[in-house]
């Protein structure tokens, strides 16, 4: 009786546990800067966004670090990962991926990436689909960029490169998440301190990457993989049109539109996104 | 930047991928006596300095303007082969007011198909880790037949002096480019389009296509016409400088009387 009272009163307070960036491991692969709660449980992976780093999915960690084994990462030129010399294009992106999952033996591993994040699993389950157990795709698309797109990408790294680093951000984090949001003092300036540690050779590196996309419409029209669509209903960048496309390729998938939420979801509505992951996760890891 | 400085209309030569503006010898020589020629090696290739080697396309396209404008020249002649055709149709719909006339040599108006794309990262990746010889010796025999043993050579001395970043930095540029096929039919200034026949990189076909579109505006009230060099591949101006220099100069010659 009192041995079964202990072994409750352990297992509430291990679902209770969060844990924070500091418990992680720290390693470095090939460069790349990864964070990895290591507890031999379910791997679950985190690539984050452009123009952000891996401290963005701090609420996500501390959620789901405990029952899960959590790996997030910087991407190449991002982050604390290595430069290099910043030529980088979204393959080198996918396959710096396809490495970590290898050497780090997360597969099958449950991944979820948010806009860039999204495109570099998007690519890396084309090319690898055996390593993935299930795709989180949040605030992404299928459609590489347009001529439009690669225009703005060119003027971007323009006017970072002239100095309008600060001009350039002020416009892009006004569309990375709602208007409402951005009024949020304490939202926007963890957005902004986790910009501030990237350099602008780092940026223009993943700017060029991003445009150089190839284009995913169709390409999982035969896909099996449980895919979860996540988008915020405010999301201007990959708005909710984008998302239903997805969930239309992936025929075994769910799509879930977060409340005020714009492109940023898993910062903005942490609550929502953590609960429509939860559901997901727990649905196809039985 | 070199400014031959001769008398005459400015006629300017942007170069291909992954060369430098002595590839345009032959038309420096033939072309000095009869007009302003200018050459200038591209960002990251030949002498120019890239800085990081991080740039798109439209960075090409941009230093273009600013050569001719720092040159001061308000309208000039230009000939672009490939890389420096694609900067050409794009600064033409950028500005068509600075163009007397543009020459369009083996190029296209196509942005990169995703299979591009993914060769242009793969050899990107191959030269950095070791495989630039092996990846210019895959390259070179498309630029120029081998069989062609002195203009081969020489293609490759002037390949050898760039840099691998540089090479790299302009492979990604090249995958950032934009789609301008439905476009051009807005175009409203002289355009001469040379084709090499046997062009193994920007097939002929692709010529014709370009062309159809340049051909699609009725308003037009310029000249545009599409000559092919037989015989010719990728680099026709330095396979067959005499045949090519005779096309240019009597394109050149006919829209000045006209202009």
């Amino acid at each position: 009786m009192h041995g079964a009272h202990a072994r409750t009163q352990k297992t509430v307070h291990s679902a209770t546990e969060h844990i924070k960036f500091y418990d992680m491991k720290n390693l470095n692969i090939n460069g790349l800067a990864v964070k990895d709660s290591d507890n031999g449980k379910i791997p679950l992976l985190f690539v984050h966004a452009f123009p952000l780093s891996l401290k963005m999915w701090e609420n996500q960690v501390s959620t789901f670090g405990t029952d899960y084994r959590v790996v997030t990462y910087d991407i190449r030129g991002l982050g604390k990962s290595s430069q290099n010399d910043n030529q980088f294009m979204m393959e080198t992106y996918a396959d710096d991926l396809i490495n970590l999952i290898n050497v780090l033996k997360l597969e099958k591993v449950n991944a979820a990436g948010l806009s860039m994040g999204g495109y570099i699993i998007q690519r890396a389950l084309l090319k690898n689909p055996e390593l993935f157990k299930t795709v989180i795709l949040a605030d992404t698309r299928l459609e590489r960029d347009s001529n439009d797109g690669l225009s703005s990408r060119a003027t971007a790294i323009q006017r970072i490169k002239t100095g309008k680093r600060q001009e350039f951000l002020e416009t892009f984090t006004k569309n990375l998440v709602s208007s409402e949001n951005f009024k949020n003092k304490e939202l926007m300036s963890k957005i902004y301190s986790i910009i501030e540690d990237n350099n602008d050779e780092g940026i223009c590196g993943a700017l060029l990457a991003l445009a150089t996309r190839s284009d995913n419409v169709g390409a999982f029209k035969n896909c099996n993989m449980p895919a979860l669509v996540i988008v915020g209903e405010h999301d201007v960048l990959t708005p909710i049109e984008a998302g239903i496309k997805i969930k239309e390729e992936f025929r075994n998938s769910e799509m879930h539109v977060i409340k005020d939420s714009g492109h940023l979801s898993n910062m903005e509505n942490p609550v929502e996104f953590n609960r429509s992951l939860k559901g997901f996760l727990e649905k196809h890891n039985e | 930047m070199n400014d031959y400085g001769g008398k005459g209309a400015p006629l300017l030569f942007v170069h291909s991928f992954p060369l430098s503006s002595k590839m345009w010898d032959e038309q420096v020589a033939y072309f000095t006596d009869k007009f302003r020629v200018i050459t200038y090696d591209t960002r990251g290739l030949g002498k120019s300095s890239s800085n990081d080697n991080v740039f798109s396309m439209e960075k090409l396209v941009n230093d273009f303007f600013h050569i001719i404008n720092r040159l001061k020249l308000s309208k000039v002649n230009a000939v672009g082969l490939s890389m420096g055709g694609y900067t050409l149709l794009r600064a033409v719909l950028k500005d068509a007011d600075r163009f007397h006339s543009i020459t369009l040599v083996n190029t296209k108006a196509d942005k990169d198909e995703d299979e591009e794309i993914l060769k242009r990262s793969s050899q990107i990746i191959k030269i950095k880790s070791g495989g630039r010889v092996a990846y210019l010796n895959k390259l070179i025999p498309n630029l120029i037949p081998e069989n062609k043993k002195e203009i081969s050579e020489k293609v490759k001395e002037i390949i050898r002096n760039n840099t691998n970043e540089g090479i790299c930095g302009n492979l990604l540029a090249l995958s950032t480019r934009i789609k301008t096929l439905n476009l051009v039919n807005k175009i409203d200034v002289s355009v001469l389009m040379i084709s090499g026949t046997e062009d193994r990189i920007n097939s002929s076909d692709q010529m014709d296509m370009l062309f159809s579109k340049f051909c699609d505006n009725r308003n037009k009230s310029t000249f545009t016409t599409l000559l092919k060099m037989t015989n010719s591949g990728h680099l026709c101006n330095m396979e067959n400088p005499y045949e090519f220099n005779k096309i240019l100069e009597w394109f050149l010659n006919g829209i000045e009387i006209n202009s």
